[in-house]
């Protein structure tokens, strides 16, 4: 027996058991939940309404790609400690099909209310904020004024600037509840938008000159197409438009560029770079700062501050092991992201720190986790390339239902991973089909995701 | 609607028991898959994969406490997909890190039988009994939800040092455990 079925055998534990270490120390949460069943039960809290521009019926085609790519000149920051150089963690450039609109707006106000979702298990607390919406970029049927959810300590950093562009997704066609915490009553908004990822705002630019033309490639969080909600009225012309995407040349058109053939990608991706400038966040909010005592992760934290292409936190992740009676061994994890040129990066720095407890002195503090040099961003493999591949591949009955392209470094090899999952209509079964591109540019097919890792294993370096 | 509600329209076959599922505790299990899975639309893959393994489920079954009937599945599920997924690529997740820790407890040998792995399970059960409540729950915030120590020092108004030597402690009692009925 080993470790993996320890935790597969905690997994077995009675619910009766679970549900006991639900319960929380805080009382408001409690007194929450207990405001919130009451108020589900009578739903009859009061209820916004969107501006009459609003039409019910309006259908919410939403369609997107987005590249989300880094081209940072300096991925190795100057050591901050004596010990061994600060590396960036693992870059990825992810492209997917997404599900998102992505509008040019201004804060028309912030309710002052604070909310929550009722049934969301962790307690993240939430802003309403009241948007204009000065452009429609990608999407349809948006109105003029929205109601958009944003975790409280993301607002501040909105009211920074005069306008900005983001993605945005529904949170339902009907009435959605929050919980208002502070009148700690339900309320019931018949529009509401949030972020696609509920913790992360991807910010472009805050000036309207920016504003990049509708169809180019914007970059954003992603979210994954929800097919689930095809059927539901309203929604069938969603799925039309994901099957034009495949032979849309405009989808595909990069500002100056159309045609089937498709442009150069990196010349591409980085002339559309050159026309979106951005202004940097002027503050980074880190989850958990004060978690972190380590001069090495204040440190890091620092470090990531000052990069001045602007940066948010995602997610903070420390704890401590005992290694062996010898010593222990501890482990801190920063992730975060960046807007660089536009587009985002999710980004981390992994902290591993030694220490023998009958000698403090003696520390062992190593930065982990592959990084992507700038010698790596001049040769990344063509990965609009192998998702035409990967078109190709599809069978009769098959539906597209998402799409994903990552770059994978493993040593010295930088490869395109693709991944495509359709839903055989024959059986409702997914399949998947995998492509995998090499450094000097052959593609592969494979048969799964083990053998694509097995290949990047054994390419010789 | 209330979770004897929902179980009684799976009873009957009505397939909007699974819409009202995911209206209730869509996001709770979303926050489990993601804690594992740490991608959004791996996560909302495994809640829909839940909510086939709930409709085929249910019945016979008739869960007594829905919404961990729920987290089960969802947390097993998005624990396939990571070791699927994840296992080479990725380094210092919460499972990961989970597995390093509960690595002290048993040692490395081969992957158990659904035997042993039944065995094991019901000897986790027995040695949960054997912890105060409060150590029960930090245990299994961190092992059966993959809580981070932040987050359940927060949660129990307890300092994170606090909550990390609970852990080790209860790790160690669990090693013994584990050695006194034989499993290791």
């Amino acid at each position: 027996m080993n470790r993996e079925d320890l935790l597969k055998a905690i997994g077995g534990t009675e619910e009766a058991m679970l549900e006991r270490s639900e319960k929380r120390t805080k009382r408001n949460w409690i007194l929450s939940v207990a405001a919130a069943a009451i108020c589900i039960a009578v739903l009859s809290g009061v209820i916004w309404q969107v501006m009459s521009e609003f039409s019910v019926t309006a259908q919410h085609v939403i369609c997107d790609q987005a590249i989300l790519w880094v081209n940072a000149p300096n991925l190795n920051a100057p050591d901050p400690s004596d010990d061994g150089n600060m590396g960036i963690g693992g870059v990825t450039a992810d492209m997917q099909f997404l599900r998102s609109m992505s509008v040019h707006v201004r804060i028309k106000e912030i309710l002052p209310d604070v909310y929550r979702h009722p049934f969301v298990e962790h307690d993240t607390d939430f802003y309403i904020l009241r948007l204009r919406v000065l452009e429609t970029i990608v999407g349809e049927g948006i109105p003029r004024d929205i109601y958009f959810a944003l975790p409280a300590y993301l607002s501040t950093d909105l009211m920074e600037y005069d306008s900005f562009i983001m993605t945005i997704e529904q949170m339902g066609l009907e009435a959605y509840p929050m919980l208002n915490v502070t009148q700690e009553r339900m309320e019931t908004f018949s529009l509401l938008f949030t972020t696609p990822t509920h913790d992360q705002v991807s910010i472009v630019g805050s000036d309207e000159k920016t504003a990049p033309e509708k169809g180019a490639v914007l970059a954003f969080s992603g979210n994954q197409l929800d097919t689930s909600l095809w059927d539901k009225p309203g929604w069938g012309a969603y799925k039309t438009r994901v099957a034009q995407w495949l032979t849309d040349e405009s989808v595909w058109a990069y500002p100056g560029k159309t045609g089937r053939n498709l442009p150069d990608t990196k010349a591409a991706i980085k002339e559309l770079f050159s026309q979106h400038k951005y202004t940097p966040a002027s503050r980074l909010d880190v989850i958990g700062e004060d978690h972190f005592a380590w001069e090495e992760a204040q440190a890091a934290i620092a470090y990531v501050k000052s990069q001045g292409q602007g940066a948010f936190s995602l997610y903070l992740s420390g704890d401590m092991r005992y290694y062996d009676t010898n010593g222990y061994f501890d482990n801190d994890m920063l992730i975060y992201c960046r807007i660089i040129n536009g587009f985002s990066t999710n980004e981390r720095i992994v902290i591993q720190k030694e220490t023998r407890p009958n000698d403090p002195a003696y520390q062992n503090v190593e930065y982990s986790d592959a990084r992507f040099t700038e010698e790596d961003m001049e040769k990344l493999p063509d990965l609009l390339r192998g998702i035409a591949y990967i078109q190709t591949l599809q069978a009769e009955k098959w539906e597209l239902e998402k799409i994903s392209a990552s770059y994978e470094k493993h040593e010295n090899a930088v490869f395109g991973y693709i991944v495509a999952q359709w839903k055989d209509t024959t059986d409702n079964q997914d399949v998947e089909t995998y492509v995998l591109i090499f450094p000097d540019g052959t593609m592969l097919r494979a048969q799964s995701a083990e053998e694509m890792d097995q290949w990047i294993r054994q390419y010789p370096q | 609607m209330e979770d004897e509600k929902i179980i009684e329209l799976y009873f009957a076959r009505e397939e909007w028991a699974i819409e009202e599922t995911d209206r209730k505790y869509g996001a709770y299990c979303k926050t489990i898959a993601w804690r594992i899975l740490q991608n959004i639309s791996d996560a909302e893959e495994c809640v829909n994969d839940t909510w086939l393994r709930v409709w085929n489920a249910v019945p016979p079954q008739r869960p007594n406490v829905f919404r961990q009937f729920l987290a089960k599945i969802t947390r097993n599920l998005s624990l396939d997909r990571w070791r699927m997924t994840h296992a080479e690529k990725r380094g210092g997740g919460a499972v990961e890190v989970a597995l390093e820790e509960l690595g002290e407890c048993i040692g490395d040998g081969d992957p158990a039988t659904a035997m042993e792995l039944e065995a094991l399970q019901k000897a986790i059960q027995c040695f949960l009994q054997t912890l105060s409540e409060r150590d029960r729950n930090i245990f299994l915030r961190r092992y059966f939800y993959l809580e981070d120590t932040a987050a359940i020092a927060r949660r129990y108004v307890l300092q994170s040092a606090n909550v990390r030597l609970i852990l080790s402690r209860a790790r160690q009692k669990l090693r013994e455990y584990l050695q006194k009925e034989g499993m290791i």
